[in-house]
């Protein structure tokens, strides 16, 4: 069974868990806090899946853990049912999936925005609310700067991206022009 | 005539001749011996030295036998004072009977015939043989030297017919191999030529595509310059304002409406 099986079975257990306790909303923040402490911690993950260190200890430290990251009651009981079968190592996955269930559910839109300059909180809030008006969801919108757009702005949404910065304007006039040539030759 | 009784006849003949040979040496032994005794009864006799001396030289005439001296039969036995001499006993003096010698002679012949003859006779026929195969061999080896030079004879005429037809041959080859290589050299020539001419078409389609992108970049890195050089917020606000348009507008639909919902591509905008 490969992570993505593995992930789709946990996530929609997680979500079944999480709507019969009333609170899918923080399990899926909180489980995100923790996969993401989790994978990028090198000696973390080395660790909780050490077998030469005994259970409980793991087992305490993973409580620990989840604790300091405001993990509830619930989502440290799912941690240490993973963590018992042996199945960490999918985490990331299990909360990608996770929460591209809850987001389907939930009817959310997670979309990030690259920008050439720092633009103001008013113009992404005005974007978010004309995307939202578009898909018919809540959208969820990060945001970064990336000077060598030169200018303008970058939308990635799902799988898909609408480009407006002159990076982008640039190398579509390059590889128009290729194509031109090699129409005349 | 058999060669054992050639042979014997021969050995017969010797021998007979060898019996009268000693026949005659033992009668002139005898004479010899008359001669001697009549000396000696000269010496004697000193006072009669003429009738010794006639003695001697009568004596001395007659020592030559005659046939009638031959002693053919008397005393083959040998020789007795006592006997009277016939056919076993003889006088002492009397020669040895010739008779005897030939009888000897027979007999030493019978035997040699009975019991060396069959040795001897083998002997010389495989001796005989012998020098046959040695000759029969020697008349096949000229023979196979005759063939020999028969056949280089033979070959020696037809030498030159040969050596001609040989040279025909090689030259009929020789142009041959000529013509072929000639024709391989103008079909690898072909091939040569027709391989640099795709080569250069392709290095030059290759330049030229290498060219153009080159232009076509310089253009697009001078665009690029040109517009970071007069870039100004405001043209920043218009283009992010352009994309909340495009959200907005019918490529946003398409992209994240209910048919989109975010999982498309916008076409044209993709970079």
């Amino acid at each position: 069974m490969n992570q993505g099986q593995i992930g789709g079975r946990y996530a929609q257990a997680l979500l079944e868990l999480g709507e019969e306790a009333g609170e899918l909303e923080q399990l899926v923040l909180a489980l995100g806090r923790f996969a993401e402490a989790y994978e990028s911690s090198r000696e973390l993950r080395r660790d909780l899946s050490n077998p030469t260190f005994p259970l409980a200890e793991r087992n305490a430290a993973l409580r620990a853990l989840a604790a300091r990251l405001s993990v509830s009651e619930l989502g440290q009981r799912s941690l240490l049912l993973i963590a018992k079968r042996r199945r960490l190592e999918a985490l990331p996955e299990i909360v990608r999936q996770l929460t591209s269930l809850y987001d389907q559910k939930s009817g959310i839109l997670r979309g990030h925005v690259v920008t050439a300059t720092a633009m103001p909180d008013a113009y992404f809030a005005g974007l978010s609310a004309s995307i939202g008006r578009t898909a018919g969801k809540r959208v969820l919108l990060t945001h970064s700067v990336d000077e060598s757009l030169i200018g303008g702005a970058l939308l990635r949404i799902g799988d898909a991206t609408i480009d407006v910065s002159i990076r982008g304007r640039l190398a579509q006039m390059q590889q128009s022009l290729l194509q031109a040539f090699a129409r005349a030759s | 005539m058999s060669q054992r009784s050639r042979l014997f006849g021969r050995v017969s003949g010797l021998a007979l001749g060898v019996c009268l040979w000693a026949a005659g040496a033992h009668a002139e032994d005898h004479a010899g011996e008359a001669h001697e005794a009549g000396e000696h009864a000269g010496s004697e006799h000193a006072g009669s030295e003429h009738a010794g001396s006639e003695h001697g030289a009568h004596h001395g005439e007659h020592a030559a036998p005659t046939f009638a001296d031959i002693n053919w039969f008397q005393g083959f036995l040998g020789e007795s004072e006592d006997a009277e001499p016939g056919l076993l006993w003889r006088a002492p003096g009397t020669p040895v009977p010739l008779g005897a010698l030939l009888l000897n002679t027979a007999i030493l012949f019978y035997f040699l015939g009975r019991f060396g003859g069959p040795a001897i006779s083998s002997g010389l026929l495989a001796r005989k043989q012998r020098i046959a195969g040695d000759i029969e061999a020697a008349r096949r080896m000229q023979d196979e030297a005759k063939k020999q030079l028969d056949y280089y004879e033979q070959k020696l005429a037809h030498m030159a017919a040969e050596t001609e037809r040989i040279l025909a041959e090689v030259r009929v080859q020789a142009k041959a191999e000529h013509e072929r290589i000639v024709a391989e050299a103008k079909a690898k020539h072909l091939a040569l030529e027709e391989e640099a001419r795709q080569i250069v078409e392709h290095e030059r389609a290759h330049a030229r595509q290498a060219a153009i992108q080159t232009m076509v970049a310089r253009a697009i890195d001078g665009a690029r310059d040109e517009i970071t050089k007069h870039f100004r917020p405001d043209d920043q606000e218009r283009l992010a304002k352009a994309l909340e348009e495009q959200v907005a507008g019918q490529l946003g639909a398409s992209v994240l409406g209910p048919t989109g919902s975010g999982s498309g591509v916008a076409a044209g905008v993709r970079s």
